[in-house]
């Protein structure tokens, strides 16, 4: 149905909506600006891919204990954060990403610079999976968490994060536990950035360090703020765009760093709230407009009497 | 042994103040407005640049310096008229953000301007000087004496003359220093000159030490920089001068005796999350 080649992108829109929603979850929604999800996004893609490769595990079991790596790895590397925010939140998280780097290319088990290589894909009834099945499982599990997402922000957790971002003081004057929800933000988050992960690297069918160091993470915040940060729409949005634009536009893609950083710059002076934001330009648009057109059928259908 | 020792710690401080000088602009910066000024690395990529073509032009070490200094406060004072003052109001990420994007975007020109390839900086300063058992290489002189003469002026400047005396109330407390009367403006537009300079013979100073001018030098020494203001504890002076020296100690000193599987960043950066941990004011910061 589609070329390899819109396959491959369509599969890595994918994989980074699954890192941006993670990075959504723990900077947009609970306020911890996190500059190294892509940490997680490692750990993730690096035990997928020993357990396949080393150990025979098929990708199906490999799957869950890559979470659960990813949601240790969230936990073990929010408890420094919960001591420190802001600045020095940002700091220890980019020196979290170097540490994580630099471990992985200095230990041979991990396959040093180089990386690891042949990793399967997915098996299915007993054949590896073609690559537009494994676009369909890509595309279910965005569904997936995009569902599960929607469900946690409309939870007791999603209203904690969100009254933690606007005044972590009140919250817990209001005798919110904030470290308690603060730490289930990075481990919600790290799961998804590593769900990101695996599908990345059973794609791409081999990993390097350098595909999960600051840049990346760096990638996952334009995507999440030029789109808006803390909404869903948003993540969707900018992750989509982001991915396709240098594709689309192939000039783009010799200068993709600095046209990403100029971007963030603009974005940040002109529109903070990313195109599709809370309050921002765009969305407000559309908002009201949806709202006269819905406000339309309402005065024609409601009852007069209010 | 003692010579050997000796010797090593002279290496180091070498290094040491190398990463002081890196870190004192960002220090400055915090100081005054609460900016994680990210973005100097790519000053101080630009500073090597800016110094190695001016050499290049004069054959002049010292105008080269200037030039550079000069050249890189022009682009401090762009970056805070038309960046951060407008953000001075939004929330502290805002800043932050943009400072990121502003970082990936000069380390990317850099790269576009003057080619991914790694130029040298053809200082020649002649043989090593020998001192007893002790030898230094006169490029480590130039930076010992380069770090002592700025910091001379830093302090001179912020002890005893009125900007100096502005900055620092500033850093204490931004809105009382408007009531008393301080233009507060003007100072810190005079911060971002002086921080951003700073940086530039940072980054001249890097660039003869290992002979290289290339568009990545500022990512590995921007990152110790981040990581060495936290230890100084953050907007403090003299907290980043020392965290800088000890960083370079420390560093040399497990890179030669012990193997830790890490790189040199790593190594600083595991320090910090340690330190974060049990004083997460920094090592020299007030609670």
């Amino acid at each position: 149905m589609f070329s390899e080649y819109t396959l491959t992108i369509l599969i890595f829109v994918g994989a980074w909506i699954i890192a941006g929603l993670g990075f959504n979850i723990i900077s947009g929604y609970a306020g911890q600006f996190h500059l190294g999800t892509a940490v997680y996004m490692g750990v993730g893609a690096y035990t997928s891919a020993l357990l396949t490769t080393r150990f025979g595990f098929p990708f199906w079991t490999a799957l869950p204990v890559a979470l659960i790596f990813s949601a240790i790895m969230g936990f073990i590397t929010g408890l420094p954060a919960l001591r420190v925010k802001e600045d020095f939140l940002v700091v220890i998280t980019i020196g979290i990403s170097f540490v994580f780097e630099s471990l992985l290319i200095y230990l041979p088990y991990f396959g040093g610079p180089v990386g690891i290589g042949g990793i399967p894909m997915p098996k299915l009834f007993g054949t590896s999976v073609s690559k537009e099945i494994y676009l369909l499982m890509v595309f279910a599990m965005v569904i997936i968490c995009v569902a599960l997402n929607y469900k946690l922000i409309n939870s007791w957790i999603g209203l904690a994060w969100e009254s933690i971002r606007e005044d972590e003081m009140v919250t817990s004057i209001l005798g919110i536990d904030t470290r308690k929800f603060k730490l289930y933000a990075f481990i919600i988050g790290a799961t998804y950035c590593g769900c990101g992960g695996v599908l990345y690297a059973h794609y791409m069918t081999y990993i390097t360090p350098y595909d999960f160091g600051f840049l990346p993470s760096i990638y996952i915040v334009v995507m999440v703020v030029f789109g808006g940060i803390g909404t869903i729409r948003g993540t969707l949005f900018g992750a989509i765009f982001m991915t396709m634009m240098p594709e689309l536009f192939r000039f783009i893609s010799e200068y993709r760093n600095s046209i990403y950083g100029l971007l963030l710059v603009f974005m940040m002076l002109f529109e903070p709230q990313g195109i599709l934001g809370d309050r921002s330009y765009i969305w407000d648009k559309i908002y009201s407009s949806w709202k006269r057109l819905t406000a339309r059928f309402r005065t024609n259908y409601a009852p007069i009497n209010r | 042994m003692i010579s050997t020792i000796v010797q090593q710690i002279l290496n180091s401080f070498v290094l040491g103040s190398v990463y002081a000088l890196i870190t004192i602009g960002i220090t400055m910066i915090y100081g005054t407005l609460r900016i994680l000024h990210i973005a100097n690395a790519g000053v101080y990529v630009a500073g090597a640049y800016t110094g190695l073509l001016f050499y290049l032009l004069t054959h002049n070490f010292l105008l080269a310096v200037i030039g550079a200094m000069f050249f890189c406060g022009l682009i401090g004072l762009a970056i805070e008229r038309f960046i951060y003052r407008p953000m001075i109001p939004l929330p502290r990420a805002v800043a932050l953000i943009a400072s990121v994007g502003l970082f990936i975007f000069m380390s990317d020109l850099a790269r576009i301007l003057a080619g991914p390839l790694q130029r040298p900086f053809p200082l020649d300063l002649g043989q090593r000087v020998n001192i007893g058992e002790i030898s230094l290489s006169r490029i480590d002189i130039l930076i010992y004496v380069f770090t002592f003469i700025i910091f001379a002026i830093l302090w001179f400047i912020m002890n005893k003359t009125k900007i100096g005396y502005a900055i620092r109330a500033i850093s204490q407390d931004l809105d009382a220093s408007k009531i008393m009367g301080i233009n507060v403006e003007r100072s810190i537009q005079f911060v971002f000159f002086i921080g951003s300079a700073i940086s530039a013979v940072g980054g001249i100073l890097v660039a003869i030490l290992y002979n290289a001018v290339y568009p990545s030098m500022g990512d590995v020494f921007s990152y110790k920089a981040l990581a060495l203001i936290v230890i100084g504890g953050f907007g403090s002076l003299l907290g980043a001068v020392l965290a800088g020296l000890l960083l370079g100690l420390t560093e040399t000193f497990i890179t030669t005796y012990t193997h830790v599987p890490l790189s040199r960043e790593g190594i600083a950066m595991f320090f910090l999350i340690v330190l974060i941990l049990f004083r997460p004011a920094g090592l020299f910061g007030k609670e």
